[in-house]
């Protein structure tokens, strides 16, 4: 699940390249311009679609990355969850139970690289490990498909929409192999613009740490 | 009379029969070691325990991961089409399809959790907490970034299992079975759908699935591999069988050639063959009735026995050959030499009794029971046949003649003393061979299991400097104890940084499953209330089906008596890594990987009915005590020796010069081990022993000639050097052939044998005469 929260921040970031290009292009000029991304907050509300719920559960959160590898994520208000990473340093924050866990970074970037970032480096990379199913643009949004190569993982499938003026992504959409979904909608999007100190930390003194690596 | 002749001729043979037909082979290599072993007692038990003789391991290698799925379905649609040979081919978790499953385990493992969480958890399934309790597990599916935690809550809303404390670490310690983290290598399991009833059983089955996996993989594109005990079985007990074959023809075919060299006379030739046909049955026989199953080690028996006792036929026939005369006069010539031939070298074999490891007593009882056979069938059988049908030798050949002469034997003195030289300084040079710690004597020198077993666990699980943690106890609640009372020493011992992963957690613990048993009753007569109240929060009858098979199974399990196991395949496929029962009672196992300077301490933990095992540390146990345990060993053999010597030669002088001459043997080996690069190991420290116990045959032999002409030194070297030269020929060929055994161990027992017999041989045919005249000489001339 970290990862998709990657992805889109990764996509996010990269799609104003995309605007006003219709055809497969606008992956080129988006890969190409991922590099000059250097940070980015944004808000959002995800929907978990699954097999065992009448309907699916929203919620609602915010964003923030900041290059090379700093990422804030945190869900509720106030924050219920927050992912922190440095680098290769993962952390799973529940403020209210004051609880923290050390993720191990390998886990995520076992399948198919999503936690790195660029999220791709050129069309190759990501057609080495994405099949573009579809690629269309109406009139403002461009929404783009992608089936992984890998067919024994779990992802089965990513539907992203961007708006091709503003470049802004709206929506990015994963399926997964159970028919789960989890679909996040993503707003006040900023780009390259000073993140404030203290972005990428949280006291956690005095709470229970739970390496998951051990 | 002659009734009771051949009365005693027919139980002879009906005993013989009867001792062939008790013939069987022991493939594990734990019956080779001292029994009194902590890590062998360990890791015998653990094979016992967990390794499944009825269960093969294919493993695939492909190129790319989606390759080596495609080859896995492939292959294991091909092993399903096949019923009669192979019952169930797991290759993927079975829970993946067949999740419902799954069910029994979380119910059973809420069974075996902490009370007071369990009541926490029935707790909020009570009517008047159940609505909020499902509503916060909505808004965490929400909110959650945790695969495993939407996992949880989608299947376990009511959250029973945040109950199942310490579960998360056991299952994360656990090593992959099916795939590898890149994809790229798979494991099949297959389980045998004939019954394996022996290893003849076993050797059919495991060729008849290669032939299909080789036959489905004939354009090679992946890389297969059979591992598993069954294939090791199969493996280990044809090497047996065919070291034993190969052996003793190689060595009776080489000996066959000797003689015919020395004598180019085919009846003499087929009536020592004969006789070493009889005495190698005759040995196996004695084998079968009084000894268990022959083990690698012992398999090796018959090539040195026929190379040993062909020496008492050698004597007698060059004896006759030399003196001519009547059977008495043979005897009567021959009798001491046979006599302590046999009473030193069987007391060499039998004394390997004394050793610690089994593999080495049982050689040792085979070849002494042998020896002395051959001494009794030579001298009872031979001997007649030899002074009665009279068959004379051909004239020597001029090769051989000049083989004799007097400059080839002063060439030949001049060349072995060079050779001792060097060798005596080469070991000076070289410091000695080196003792090779390591378990590789145990195991067959070329192992196609061994090998695909090895690239398993380089791909799908780190072992280095793992341990195996063993509990053992009478019932399960003995194991639990000891469980408990290990955990917090074992962590401790192991250092801040080990990864314990205990079985504890999913062991059957019969107070809890009575107390859990009673907090859960009351929700199995409550599903349809709970049921409305999924409804209610939105959750589907997905969501409820764990429930509903938990509290089923709970009602079920109402009726049983703790300890309760679960029992579906699912179930069977996780605990029987982690327990077994056995006519000895149970068995829970756990993995511990220690920081790296505790693995030693670890080792040594102590505690009854706890080992904590692995094959680096068996070495080290090994290294601690046999090499402590041969010098005792050699050092009563060299007393013994040497007291038989005096008693039989009652001269200081002589005896002192075949002590002598066995220096100069040993030494030499020593320098020639250590210039070939031949290491020391457990089974061929054994090589001292037999050397000499066998090895002081030769100046024994040669002594007795000098003394019995003093007038004539050299043709006593001529006519003993024949003699010496044969039976050193034969032994060396003996053990030469066991060189290329299946065990390594035996392999290296045979090399260095040979070598040392060899080098025993030379010293004793060109030195020692030399030796003597010198002292004799000199004593002489003063």
């Amino acid at each position: 699940m970290f990862r998709s929260l990657l992805v889109s921040v990764c996509l996010g970031a990269a799609l104003p390249a995309l605007a006003a290009v219709p055809d497969t292009a606008v992956l080129d000029q988006w890969i190409a311009r991922q590099v000059a991304i250097r940070s980015l907050s944004a808000d959002f509300t995800q929907t978990r679609a699954l097999r065992v719920l009448r309907n699916p559960v929203a919620a609602k959160g915010k964003l923030w990355f900041q290059a090379p590898g700093d990422f804030r994520w945190e869900v509720g208000s106030p924050p219920k969850t927050i992912v922190l990473r440095k680098g290769d340093d993962i952390r799973v924050i529940e403020p209210a139970k004051q609880v923290v866990k050390i993720e191990a970074v390998e886990l995520g970037k076992r399948e198919a690289g999503l936690m790195e970032f660029p999220f791709v480096r050129s069309r190759a990379d990501l057609e080495k490990r994405f099949k573009i199913l579809d690629l269309r643009t109406e009139g403002v949004e461009c929404r783009v498909k992608l089936e992984p190569r890998d067919t024994q993982g779990f992802l089965t499938g990513i539907a992203l929409g961007f708006d091709t003026e503003t470049g802004h992504l709206r929506s990015l959409e994963m399926s997964f192999r159970d028919g789960s979904s989890l679909r996040n909608e993503f707003s006040n999007i900023q780009v390259n613009e000073k993140l404030p100190a203290g972005t990428f930390a949280f006291d956690t003194a005095g709470f229970r740490v739970i390496d998951a690596g051990r | 009379m002659r009734a009771v002749r051949i009365a005693a001729l027919v139980a002879l043979v009906g005993l013989t029969a009867l001792g062939l037909s008790r013939i069987s082979f022991d493939v594990d290599v734990f019956k080779m070691l001292p029994a009194n072993l902590r890590q062998a007692e360990g890791l015998s038990l653990f094979l016992k325990h967990f390794a499944r003789t009825d269960e093969l391991l294919v493993t695939i290698e492909a190129n790319d991961a989606e390759q080596a799925t495609r080859a896995a379905d492939e292959l294991a649609a091909v092993f399903a089409c096949r019923p009669e040979l192979v019952a169930r081919v797991t290759y993927r978790p079975r829970w993946e399809t067949q999740p419902e499953e799954l069910s029994e385990l979380a119910a059973y493992l809420l069974l075996n959790a902490p009370p007071e969480k369990v009541r926490a958890a029935a707790e909020r399934a009570l009517p008047e907490r159940v609505a909020q309790t499902l509503q916060e597990s909505l808004e965490q599916l929400a909110e959650t970034v945790s695969p495993v935690e939407v996992v949880q809550l989608s299947y376990d809303p009511l959250r029973f299992s945040e109950a199942l404390d310490g579960l998360e670490k056991t299952a994360r310690g656990a090593p992959g079975e099916f795939a590898s983290e890149d994809g790229r290598f798979r494991v099949l399991y297959l389980d045998a759908a004939p019954k394996l009833n022996d290893y003849r059983d076993t050797i059919r089955w495991v060729d008849e699935v290669r032939a299909v996996a080789e036959d489905w993989n004939q354009d090679q594109r992946v890389t297969l591999g059979i591992t598993g005990e069954p294939a090791f079985m199969a493996e280990i007990s044809r090497g047996m069988e065919a070291d034993m074959k190969s052996s003793g023809v190689v060595a009776l075919v080489i000996i066959a050639a000797i003689f015919w060299f020395c004598y180019r006379r085919f009846k003499p030739l087929a009536a020592l063959v004969l006789m070493l046909v009889l005495i190698f049955v005759l040995s196996l026989a004695a084998a079968g009735l009084f000894l268990s199953d022959l083990t690698v080690m012992g398999v090796g028996f018959a090539a040195i026995m026929i190379g040993l006792s062909v020496d008492y036929g050698y004597l007698l026939y060059q004896q006759w050959v030399e003196h001519g005369g009547s059977t008495k006069d043979l005897r009567n010539r021959c009798r001491p030499n046979i006599f302590w031939a046999a009473l030193t070298t069987a007391a060499a074999f039998f004394l390997l009794n004394a050793s610690s490891l089994p593999g080495l007593s049982q050689l040792g009882n085979l070849v002494g029971f042998g020896v002395v056979i051959g001494a009794f069938v030579m001298y009872f059988l031979f001997a007649p046949l030899v002074a009665r049908l009279k068959w004379r030798p051909a004239q020597p050949s001029a090769l051989a003649a000049a083989f004799w002469s007097s400059w080839a034997l002063q060439i030949g003195a001049w060349c072995t003393g060079a050779l001792v030289l060097v060798l005596i300084g080469g070991l000076i040079a070289a410091g000695g061979p080196t003792i090779d710690d390591s378990t590789k004597a145990l195991r067959p020198r070329h192992s196609p299991a061994n090998k695909a077993l090895d690239r398993l666990y380089a791909r799908l699980s780190d072992q280095t400097n793992l341990l195996s943690v063993l509990v053992t106890g009478r019932d399960e609640v003995q194991v639990l104890e000891r469980l408990r009372k290990i955990d917090g020493a074992l962590r401790e011992t192991g250092g801040p940084d080990s990864l314990y992963t205990s079985p504890e957690p999913i062991w059957p613990d019969a107070a809890r499953q009575s107390r859990n048993l009673e907090t859960v009753q009351p929700l199995a007569g409550d599903l349809a209330r709970l049921r409305e109240a999924f409804e209610t929060a939105g959750f589907s009858e997905d969501a409820f089906a764990l429930t509903r098979n938990a509290a089923a199974l709970w009602s079920k399990w109402l009726a049983e008596a703790p300890p309760i196991w679960p029992s579906n395949p699912s179930s069977e496929w996780l605990l029987r890594r982690v327990a077994s029962r056995g006519a000895d009672g149970w068995v829970a196992l756990g993995i511990l990987r220690p920081a790296p300077d505790r693995e030693e301490a670890l080792a040594a933990f102590r505690e009854e009915g706890v080992f904590v095992v692995s094959w680096k540390q068996l070495g080290a146990e090994l290294k601690r005590t046999v090499p402590r345990e041969f010098v005792w060993l050699v050092g009563i053999l060299v007393a013994v020796t040497l007291g038989l010597l005096f008693f039989g030669f009652r001269k200081v002088s002589d005896v002192g010069l075949m002590a002598g001459v066995m220096a100069l043997v040993f030494l030499s080996l020593a320098g020639a081990m250590a210039m070939l690069g031949m290491e020391w190991n457990f089974f061929n420290m054994a090589a001292i022993l037999l050397l000499l116990g066998t090895g002081v045959d030769y100046p024994l032999h040669m002594t007795l000639a000098l003394r019995g002409k003093l007038g004539d030194p050299r043709e006593a070297q001529i006519t003993m050097g024949r003699v010496i030269f044969l039976c050193a020929a034969s032994a060396a060929v003996g053990f030469g052939s066991i060189s290329w055994a299946s065990n390594y161990g035996l392999a290296s027992l045979g090399r260095t044998c040979a070598l040392g017999l060899a080098l025993d041989a030379l010293i004793v045919i060109y030195l020692q005469p030399v030796l003597w005249r010198f002292f004799h000489g000199r004593r002489t001339g003063a």
